[in-house]
């Protein structure tokens, strides 16, 4: 791991302390629907900054936020931290869908907790829409028919990003399997 | 009267004054027990969203309710706090129930007040009482309104007293005026 690599994850925990916080999560507690959590999600300075530490090292960045949001649902009140995952979520959908995917199933199984099934689903959903089409290439695709519930939540380069890690390494799938696991109990 | 259980938990579809179906969430069945919430949970969350509200300089009236049924600020005015209503079918219920967009200084109460950010619409709330600097013809000195703060609980406020996530009150709109849905 480089120094940018491991910089990048001592930057993460900072971020994790920030939005596992009672402050932020009452900021999306009260909020009317799911349009208007993706449009606040949008538009929150931590997240924008959350994202954009991950392009030091896409990789490492979706593996350790993939792990933190298994370790939020193992906890026993995870309830509490209904929108910390929301947020992560969302995160991960913007850097890396297929992780975003596979968490997201994961939270679909989860129950007291509701703006983060609210978020997997539209993530499952989206996913699996664009697996009916087979031209998984097509980023024309992507642009087109991303289904805007979130006004400008998905700048062009972090869409591309999200593309082009879709079709993750074997490495990857094997940790975040290994994850999985540990947090599966 | 048998009240329904959560467990079967079957929202019906909503219409407008002119008969137009309103849209409710997209995803229906997550209103299911599985994920429903307590009214312990909601008091926590209340709670915490009210100390930062104080923390801003904020404060309001009184909680009206902590109730764990799933409803949102658009059902509870529009729906007798039985939906989830999403608050981008607003401008449509306005629209399709006769209300009119009107000035500030005509607000009264059982009005509608609309919380926007970034143009966007973020929140609603009824207005349930209006003072007035002389009487019924002075300038209006104060607004208090109803509203539902996300899943959380039920609010009576200061028309200006909600979480800024939830946006400012900008519009103001009321069915009394047109006398009719469009």
């Amino acid at each position: 791991m480089n120094s940018g690599a491991r910089r990048c994850l001592v930057d993460l925990h900072k971020y994790f302390c920030r939005i596992d916080s009672q402050e932020f999560q009452v900021r999306y507690s009260v909020l009317s629907g799911f349009s208007s959590l993706r449009r606040t999600l949008a538009k929150d300075k931590t997240i924008s900054e959350l994202t954009v530490i991950a392009q030091n090292d896409i990789l490492n960045w979706s593996l350790a936020v993939c792990e933190h949001i298994y370790k939020l649902l193992a906890e026993s009140d995870s309830r509490m931290y209904d929108e910390s995952i929301a947020a992560y979520l969302y995160c991960l959908e913007r850097i890396d869908l297929s992780a975003a995917y596979k968490v997201s199933r994961r939270v679909l199984h989860m129950g007291g907790i509701w703006w983060s099934l609210w978020m997997s689903r539209y993530i499952v959903k989206y996913v699996e829409r664009i697996q009916e089409y087979s031209d998984f290439s097509s980023t024309e695709y992507i642009n087109t028919n991303y289904k805007t519930g979130d006004v400008g939540a998905m700048d062009n380069s972090l869409r591309r990003n999200a593309l082009s890690t879709k079709f993750q390494t074997a490495k990857q799938d094997t940790v975040l399997h290994s994850v999985e696991l540990a947090f599966a109990s | 009267m048998t009240l329904v259980s959560f467990d079967v938990d079957i929202r019906k579809p909503i219409y407008a004054r002119s008969g137009a179906l309103i849209q409710q969430t997209d995803f229906q069945d997550l209103l299911h027990a599985r994920i429903a919430q307590t009214v312990e949970d909601v008091q926590r969350r209340t709670d915490i969203v009210l100390k930062d509200l104080s923390r801003n300089g904020k404060r309001i009236s009184v909680v009206r309710s902590c109730s764990s049924y799933l409803y949102n600020c658009v059902g509870m005015i529009f729906a007798s706090r039985r939906a989830w209503i999403e608050i981008n079918e607003i401008y449509h219920i306005f629209r399709e129930d006769g209300f009119c967009k009107i000035s500030f200084d005509k607000l009264s109460v059982g009005d509608i007040v609309v919380y926007t950010s970034d143009m966007a619409p973020a929140h609603v709330g009824l207005v349930t009482t209006v003072r007035r600097t002389d009487g019924n013809y002075g300038k209006i000195s104060s607004v208090e309104v109803l509203s539902k703060w996300g899943r959380d609980a039920e609010i009576l406020h200061p028309m200006h007293s909600v979480p800024s996530t939830l946006g400012t009150a900008s519009e103001f709109w009321s069915e009394k005026v047109s006398g009719g849905f469009a």
